[in-house]
């Protein structure tokens, strides 16, 4: 941890360095929002709107609202530096969670709005022009569709509840690894990042998948069957075959899934 | 154990993403990552992308900017309510500015007409004062203006009444009438203070900003309170 010069705030992130000429470091970007500069408050949109483009998206945010999200964050953001004496400690952290927060925000209040467009059309009202009006809605789309089509696809909780297990597992480097791959980083690249040679890296993304596996098996016993389907059907495309047992779909058969061994490899 | 590399990396992938939008998301919020990862998605734009970020940097910076100034003034310089009364007797500015003062008043006088092109200031005639608050103790060396066009709104709308100091130094994020020679006399904030310039900018984004050069003259005065018609 650095102290952040000029604020005599401490921050992690303060001197990390910037694609910046003008300001080569946070703590010289976020001096110079605060001063209210023009050039700081332009580096900044440049520095970080692609990054909380890339957060709107994954947050499920329509790509036609995803700048405007972001432009307003990034401007409440330089606005509020500007106003108070403490600086984040870690800027481009901030910034993601205070994007997160506005989304979360933008989807509550939309669910909101929702629930009270459809409870209005649930009621049963004396006009016969109701009956039309719900037949052009969203609403009435929604609900003339077939059952299957409103659940969510097994595929998606199990990934959910397995994200959320693997979040809690793994370390911090093995997720940021993950991500990375995810990403297709370059290895190379996440060697660097993670201070480790290129080699150390190679066995540690091998590892890392060798655990994922592991975790992913284990973690089966507790989907529901239809979920436990989904993960199978990848398992058994990366050739990897299971035992009758932890092939059980009823949510019985497959207590065998947790245990890896009940794995047979193919050659 | 062998498998394919490739399905669990995708399968990697999906929690992954998952992992990103959830709450537990921590895990890998390190710093140094993410800063990476806003490098490398810059890096990854293709020119069309950087130009339209580059175009929409500098109105952003330019607009907040304008927006962060906007909001220190309006701190700075609370709306008091506008008292006015004619002047005791009808004179040009400079002969009425020591008058208006020995009654704690300061000359009115209105920026538009001030700001004609071929006028001066001192020669225009003044047949309205201002009365000034008890906090503010009258002197030969205010002058107070009466607003035109909305390039410094929502701080100063048409019509509102600002205060000067003639002769004061300007720094940065203050209020100052300027004299452009294009223009005549603007009411601007110092965006900048240069070597051998000065840039005003307004409040309002869609005016473009000005430079004045750093001479004593370009600087009528110095902003001191604004006053509104209740």
């Amino acid at each position: 941890m650095e102290s952040g010069k000029g604020d005599g705030i401490v921050r992690a992130g303060a001197n990390l360095r910037l694609a910046s000429t003008r300001f080569p470091t946070q703590n010289s970007l976020v001096a110079g929002i605060r001063r209210g500069d023009e050039r700081a408050i332009h580096d900044l949109f440049i520095l970080y709107s692609p990054l909380l483009r890339d957060q709107a998206r994954k947050m499920s945010v329509p790509v036609g609202e995803c700048a405007s999200l972001v432009e307003t964050v990034l401007g409440d953001v330089a606005i509020h530096l500007s106003e108070v004496d403490v600086a984040p400690r870690d800027l481009t952290q901030y910034l993601v969670n205070a994007l997160r927060n506005r989304a979360r925000n933008r989807h509550r209040n939309e669910r909101r709005h929702r629930a009270i467009d459809e409870a209005a059309y649930g009621e049963y009202g004396e006009s016969n022009e109701r009956i039309v009006a719900e037949c052009h809605s969203e609403y009435g789309m929604r609900t003339a569709r077939s059952i299957d089509e409103t659940h969510d696809a097994p595929l998606r909780s199990a990934i959910s509840k397995l994200a959320l297990r693997s979040a809690k597992e793994l370390t911090r480097d093995e997720v940021t690894m993950m991500v990375g791959i995810g990403r297709h980083v370059p290895l190379r690249d996440l060697a660097e990042q993670l201070g480790l040679s290129h080699g150390a890296a190679r066995v540690r993304a091998s590892r890392l998948r060798e655990r994922f596996l592991k975790l992913a098996m284990q973690y089966m016993r507790t989907l529901e069957p239809r979920e436990k389907r989904e993960l199978l059907r990848f398992f058994r495309r990366a050739e990897i075959k299971f035992s009758d047992s932890a092939e059980g779909t009823d949510g019985r058969r497959g207590e065998a899934n947790g245990d890896p061994n009940s794995l047979r490899e193919k050659s | 154990m062998k498998y394919d590399e490739d399905l669990i990396d995708e399968l990697m992938r999906l929690v992954a993403a998952d992992i990103e939008i959830g709450e537990s998301a921590d895990a890998y919020r390190g710093e140094q990552f993410l800063a990476w990862l806003a490098e490398d998605l810059r890096a990854g734009l293709n020119a069309e992308e950087r130009v339209k970020d580059e175009l929409d940097a500098s109105a952003f910076g330019r607009r907040i900017s304008a927006g962060i100034a906007a909001r220190r003034a309006e701190k700075k310089l609370p709306r008091r309510a506008l008292r006015q009364r004619p002047a005791s007797s009808v004179a040009l500015c400079s002969e009425s500015l020591l008058q208006a003062a020995r009654e704690g008043c300061a000359t009115l006088l209105d920026l538009s007409v001030a700001a004609g092109v071929g006028r001066e200031l001192w020669e225009e005639p003044c047949d309205e004062w201002l009365e000034l608050p008890d906090d503010i103790l009258p002197s030969e060396r205010y002058l107070a203006l009466r607003v035109a066009g909305d390039s410094m709104s929502p701080v100063l709308q048409p019509r509102d009444v600002i205060l000067i100091k003639l002769g004061s130094q300007p720094a940065i994020d203050e209020l100052v009438v300027a004299h452009i020679p294009e223009q005549g006399y603007v009411v601007k904030y110092v965006s900048a203070i240069k070597e051998n310039r000065i840039e005003l900018s307004s409040f309002n984004h869609e005016y473009d900003p000005a430079a004045i050069p750093r001479s004593n003259h370009a600087i009528l005065g110095a902003v001191l309170a604004r006053f509104h018609r209740e």
